[in-house]
């Protein structure tokens, strides 16, 4: 047994070394199906820095807009959330999922030839973190009369009532339910 | 202050099935909520990635009729009573192994490795059931039990040292910027210590400078006396409470008091002589 715990404590420090081009951290994180190998990093070397809003509209059948841009909010912190947080989760898988589409869109950026808008278009749609996203927002859809359905992400900076700045980084195309 | 291996194991489980029973009553709070009601949780949307379901019809379906909404629930009910019963008993006793195992079982299939939704307590929590597992399988053998409880601490060390050395490389977290961002946002703060970290700037750089400091000087106090020890410890331990009152990072609290007591066994009784082969 001393043998299992020494092989995985050395492999967990391998692990926290963040360099995604070695073939042996790429395996070892490829590898681990059941998450057992930690990264320790706790909010370093790049910590969060703004909040991730995400705003959806609603249309009609003949495309009316029946809401104007509202705010899809999944996360509010109560004074009791120190024990009991559920929506935390909502919120990492939704920052998450932002995630993946801001990679998909940084890897396209930084891809010599430009890419087709179609072909980015697809990687976004396809991607599981784009899936979640439309999955939550098809819950939060008001009116019996919506037909059709938009969303887009930004960033803000700030504490909710003194939001300094936004900046928009993804806008959706017109979804029909 | 010192435990016996027995009395450590039982507060670690006493700690870690507490935080899974408020996690599991989370998760079914979820399960109904308005937003995540019909979304595949991140566990599911692994496993349905996996080549091995994607390339077969049969696998696909009964992994797709195992995260319904319905077998989820029930998985968590009885997750929650195994974890009762796994307070209730002691931790070397025959239906203590018998429960685990069960238990083992559940957990593992709706706790897949995922990239969304994951955070460092649920990594410190699958390594600490993996530990109360083995140590229950093979509890004839004293020195697997204790090897345990030394692992859980290397990994706590591991992870303090590690997030100071990430810290101090971070140009963002040496000038308190870093801090001054994340204590800024809704998600990680509150309104009145967003306030107070936009009058006084030089806060953040001097409570950043503390984070990077305690994280790395943590694993060099288990050489110092206890007074240097428990302090750090301490701080340790107000660190995660800050987490869990400032973020509403809950089970990373939890989760790491579980851990620290294991530590607190290290430090009193780990012997290098303990690792010969």
């Amino acid at each position: 047994m001393i043998y299992v715990y020494l092989i995985w404590l050395l492999i967990s420090i391998l692990s926290q070394f963040n360099n995604d081009n070695s073939r042996i951290i790429r395996f070892i994180r490829a590898s681990d199906k059941l998450g057992i190998i930690p990264i320790w990093t706790f909010f370093a070397p790049n910590p969060v820095d703004c909040d991730l809003v995400i705003l959806k509209k609603e249309f009609d059948e003949n495309m009316e807009s029946t809401t104007n841009w509202e705010e899809v909010s999944v996360y509010n912190k109560e004074w009791f959330s120190f024990f009991w947080n559920p929506e935390k989760k909502i919120d990492k898988i939704l920052s998450d999922s932002v995630n993946d589409i801001r990679l998909i869109l940084k890897h396209f950026l930084n891809q010599k030839k430009e890419a087709n808008d179609e072909i980015v278009d697809v990687s976004i749609k396809t991607s599981v973190g784009y899936i979640n996203i439309v999955n939550i927002i098809k819950n939060t859809l008001k009116s019996n009369d919506t037909a059709f359905y938009q969303f887009t992400i930004v960033e803000t900076k700030g504490y909710l009532e003194n939001r300094e700045s936004v900046s928009p980084l993804y806008l959706s195309s017109v979804h029909k339910i | 202050m010192t435990f016996t291996i027995i009395e450590t194991y039982s507060i670690l489980k006493f700690l870690f099935f507490t935080s899974l029973i408020v996690t599991s009553f989370e998760q079914i709070y979820l399960l109904k909520s308005q937003y995540f009601s019909k979304l595949l949780p991140p566990a599911a949307v692994t496993i349905l990635e996996h080549p091995v379901t994607l390339r077969s019809v049969f696998f696909a379906s009964i992994y797709r009729n195992l995260f319904k909404e319905s077998i989820q629930f029930l998985s968590l009910i009885v997750m929650i009573i195994l974890s009762l019963f796994l307070i209730y008993f002691d931790f070397n006793s025959f239906p203590f192994r018998v429960v685990l195992i069960i238990f083992a079982v559940l957990y593992f299939v709706f706790n897949f490795k995922t990239n969304y939704g994951g955070d460092g307590a649920e990594q410190m929590s699958k390594i600490i059931f993996l530990v109360l597992f083995f140590s229950s399988l093979f509890y004839t053998v004293d020195k697997v039990q204790i090897l345990g409880i030394f692992f859980i601490a290397a990994q706590v060390i591991l992870s303090y040292f590690t997030a100071g050395i990430s810290k101090i490389i971070s140009k963002v977290w040496r000038n308190g910027k870093g801090l001054k961002g994340i204590l800024s946002t809704n998600s990680y703060s509150t309104s009145f210590l967003s306030q107070q970290v936009t009058e006084y700037p030089k806060l953040t750089l001097y409570l950043s400078w503390y984070v990077i400091l305690w994280e790395l000087f943590f694993p060099f106090s288990l050489l110092f006396n206890e007074y240097v020890f428990f302090t750090l410890l301490f701080i340790a331990f107000m660190f995660h409470m800050s987490c869990a009152l400032i973020m509403g990072l809950n089970n990373f609290f939890m989760v790491f008091a579980a851990a620290q007591i294991c530590i607190v066994f290290f430090y009193y009784n780990f012997d290098l002589n303990f690792l010969s082969f």
